[in-house]
Order: C-alpha cells, then structure tokens, then sequence
C-alpha cells in the first residue's frame, strides 16, 4: 500500500491542477461578451492614444503659436487707436473667460471609476457611464463650490459643454471618452474638496453605485484649453447703442 | 516515499499555489485580465482624440489663412482686414462668453410644477420641477447645439450653476422659483426634437406630470450677463 501512497498523492494533484485550468478555461470562454481579455491586448491601443495625444499636444502648441503671431500683428495695429485697443484687449479676456487658454492654479483631481470586474456573471457595462447625470452633478457641484475652470479627461468644460450618453460611450464636447473618468478642476481645494464630501452629498452618491472614487486636493492643477471650434451658426449680435 | 517524491510534490504543491493566487487576481480586473469594454473604452478614448486633433488641425488652418492675409494687408494703409477681424473675434468671444446680448432663431421652453391631483400615497416630489430637471434640460440644449442659454433671464456661462436652495433655485447667484423660462438660440427643429422624442428629457417630465411646454421661435433675444465679465479669476493663472 505504501508503494502506491506517493502515486495516489500525485494523481490528486494533477486533478486539481486540472480544475483550475479548466476554471481558467470557462472563465475566458463562457462570459456572454467574450469572457476577459489579457491586459496584453491591451497595449496596442495605449501605444495608439499615447500617439494621438502626443500629435494633440504638438498641434495645440502650434496652434498657439500661430495665435501668438496674430495677437503680435493686431496689437502693433491696435496700438495706434485707442478703442481698437480697448477691443484687443477685452477680446483676449473673454478668451480666457471663455476657456480658450491653458489655465493652471490650485484646485483638485477626482477620478471616478467603474466597480472592479468581480466575476464572471456581472454584467458588461459601465456603471459611471450609464449614470452619465452623475457627472453632470460632479460638475454642477464644482462649479457651485466656485471653481474657475474644470476638465473631463482633458476636455474642457466650456459654456457649449454637453456630457451625453453616446452608445456605450459618453461624448463631451462632441468628442468620445470613457472612464475612468479623471476631473480637474482650479478654485479653492478646500472648499471644493469638502462641497463633494459632505455626508450624503456627491461623493456618497457616487459610492452607492459602487464606483472607486478618490478626490485628492493640489497645488498646482494643468486644465487644457477648450481644443474644439467655435462657430456660431444661429447666434448673431444685437447692434448697441 | 523518498526525498525525492517529496520534492516534487513540493513543487507541484508550489506551482497550484501560484495558480490559485493569478485566479484570484483576475477577479481584481487589474493584473492579468480586463473586462472587454476596456477595450472599448480605449478605442472611444482614441476616437475622441483623433477627433480633438482634427479640430485643433481645423483651427490651424484657419488662424495661419488668417496670418497670410494679416501679412499682405500689413502694407495697406488702412488695414482694414486686421481691424475687421478685431472687431469678429470680440464679437464671437463675447457671445461664446456671454457679455454681449444676442438674437437668432431657437426655442422657448415653460417649466413648471404639475397641477393634477396627487395620486393616492404619491410623493409630491413627482410634480416638483428640481434643481436636476433645469440642468439636464440645458445639458440637453447643449447637446442639440444650443449657442446661447438663459434660464429667467440668466444667461447660462461657462462656471453657471444651477442649485436648489429649499424652495427655489438658484442660478448665477440669484434665486428665482416656479416657473422657469429656459430660452435657447441654435437649431430649433434639432433641439426640440432632442427633448420632445419618445425618450426626450421633455417627454419624460411630462410623464411625470410636470408642466412642460415647448415653442420655437424665428427670433429670440436673450441678454447679456455682466456677472461673465465680472467673473474673478482668483486662483487660475494662464500658463
């Protein structure tokens, strides 16, 4: 019997070996949307927005530029008339207001993200997405904790800013993002910190959906400029006295 | 069993051990494995930046056109095209930022309380118009490409709020209650389309018995807001 004890031990082994492969197995394959996917997979796509980002960065910085150039020209004109002047330097204030410039200040970052993956049964959608008014009300309760300029995944909130569900994404600006969802926002950190966190307030919110939230407060915050075109179709001004 | 056996066992004994711990790690969706929308999001990550590069390539376009034409009138006497475009971009800024007044075709929309009589057991809240409704009413204005908002009066800019405070509503600061005219200049078919579809916002506060009513109009004029020029930039700097 002795002889056989070593054998038998083994073969047990080789059985339960054989149980968590074929659990890996089923866990890979029977999920309705195909199951998990490598985090390998994943590295084309990152290299590919870590490129287009890049290409952003190098066109924003020409774009500005080209901008300064311009302002150079229409200040040396504007120098010789008084209210050319005046209307130089209001419009490069509206600019600012408006969120056509890279602003930083002290302020906080939010990330907000959907609930960890926990098994195999659970659902495929994104919760923080689906429940997009969330972050309408995020943003809503910053700018009512006075914050100067806030960011979605770098795009800018601006007066013309929508946050919609779009399919399975959510488009800000009319451009698509997904989470995790990553908010700056310049304005006191204090303030807008404790605005989110009061008891029953966002942020509990937001942890009753089950979504991984983390404010943290900052000395210095980077909010890019509003990258999109402003074109006003409809709006036409009202000649003033 | 010898030393040997043992050994091996060990290793295999090791080796499971090590199984075990990745399968628990999966579940983590960090290490190894990710959801499939993961992958989804990524992609909508990169559509959206390749959307935002092209926009910022359409803005370079136009501003080095505008640069040529600066150059050649740089030798005119009048300068006319330099001082026309002065006068555009106040303009354009100035509406986008909501100093100037503006008119243009766009909807009028009415909100008000529900009337009816409260079913048997039903929360008043139902035919309550709330801080929420307002905000997502202009969010949805804004995404049928509303250019210019106002809410009683207020001129919707880039740092408006819009928070209940008890019974009323406070907008830009100010405290305004029931009812509450939402005027919006653009696309007025798009927008009205957007709220009063099947599952429009404007349907669904109709369900619940609030009062909401829609008109379009050729010509809408909404006025401008000092608030916007006034707004102190107390903490953020331009880089």
């Amino acid at each position: 019997m002795k002889k056989y004890a070593g054998i038998i031990g083994v073969g047990l082994i080789a059985m339960f070996i054989g149980i968590v492969l074929a659990m890996q197995i089923s866990n890979a394959s029977s999920s309705e949307q195909g199951g998990l996917v490598p985090i390998l997979k994943l590295k084309d796509y990152e290299v590919a927005l870590k490129q287009t980002r890049a290409e952003k960065e190098d066109a924003l910085e020409e774009l500005a530029e080209v901008e300064a150039r311009l302002s150079a020209i229409e200040k040396e004109t504007a120098a010789e008339d008084e209210i050319v002047k005046g209307l130089v330097s209001d419009t490069e204030r509206y600019k600012m207001i408006a969120g056509m410039t890279d602003v930083k200040g002290p302020g906080i970052v939010m990330t907000i993200n959907d609930p960890a993956v926990a098994d195999e049964y659970q659902e495929d959608i994104s919760v923080i997405t689906y429940n997009y008014e969330l972050l309408l009300s995020v943003v809503n309760k910053l700018k009512e904790a006075g914050a100067e300029a806030i960011s979605i995944n770098e795009n800018r909130i601006v007066q013309t800013t929508e946050i919609s569900l779009a399919g399975s994404h959510i488009n800000i600006n009319g451009t698509s993002t997904a989470p995790p969802y990553e908010i700056k926002a310049i304005g006191n950190p204090d303030t807008m910190h404790n605005a989110l966190t009061i008891r029953g307030g966002t942020v509990d919110i937001l942890k009753k959906y089950d979504l991984k939230v983390s404010i943290v407060k900052k000395q210095t915050v980077k909010i890019p400029r509003y990258s999109g075109v402003i074109n006003l179709k409809y709006a036409k001004p009202i000649p003033q006295e | 069993m010898n030393k040997r056996t043992i050994c091996i066992m060990f290793c295999i004994a090791l080796l499971v051990g090590v199984g075990i711990i990745a399968q628990s790690r999966v579940t983590d969706g960090l290490m190894l494995y990710v959801a499939p929308s993961t992958v989804e999001d990524y992609k909508s990550m990169s559509e959206g930046e390749i959307q935002n590069l092209a926009n910022v390539r359409e803005q370079i376009a136009t501003e080095t056109a505008k640069l040529n034409e600066y150059e050649k009138s740089l030798n005119d006497a009048e300068k006319q095209k330099i001082l026309d475009n002065i006068n555009d971009a106040y303009i354009k800024y100035g509406i986008y930022m909501g100093k100037l007044p503006v008119k243009g075709p766009g909807v009028i929309i009415i909100v008000d309380d529900g009337r009816r009589e409260l079913l048997e057991g039903e929360d008043i809240n139902n035919l309550i118009v709330h801080d929420q409704d307002i905000f997502m009413i202009i969010n949805e204005l804004k995404r049928a490409g509303a250019e210019a908002i106002s809410v009683n009066g207020q001129r919707i800019l880039s740092d408006t709020s819009i928070s209940c405070a008890g019974y009323t509503v406070r907008i830009n600061g100010v405290t305004y209650a029931r009812p509450f005219e939402i005027k919006a200049i653009g696309n007025a078919r798009k927008m009205s389309s957007v709220l009063l579809g099947p599952e429009g916002y404007g349907t669904n506060l109709k369900d619940w018995g609030v009062i909401f009513k829609l008109a379009t109009s050729d010509e809408i004029f909404i006025d401008g807001s000092n608030d916007a020029d006034n707004q102190l930039n107390k903490y953020s700097k331009a880089l």
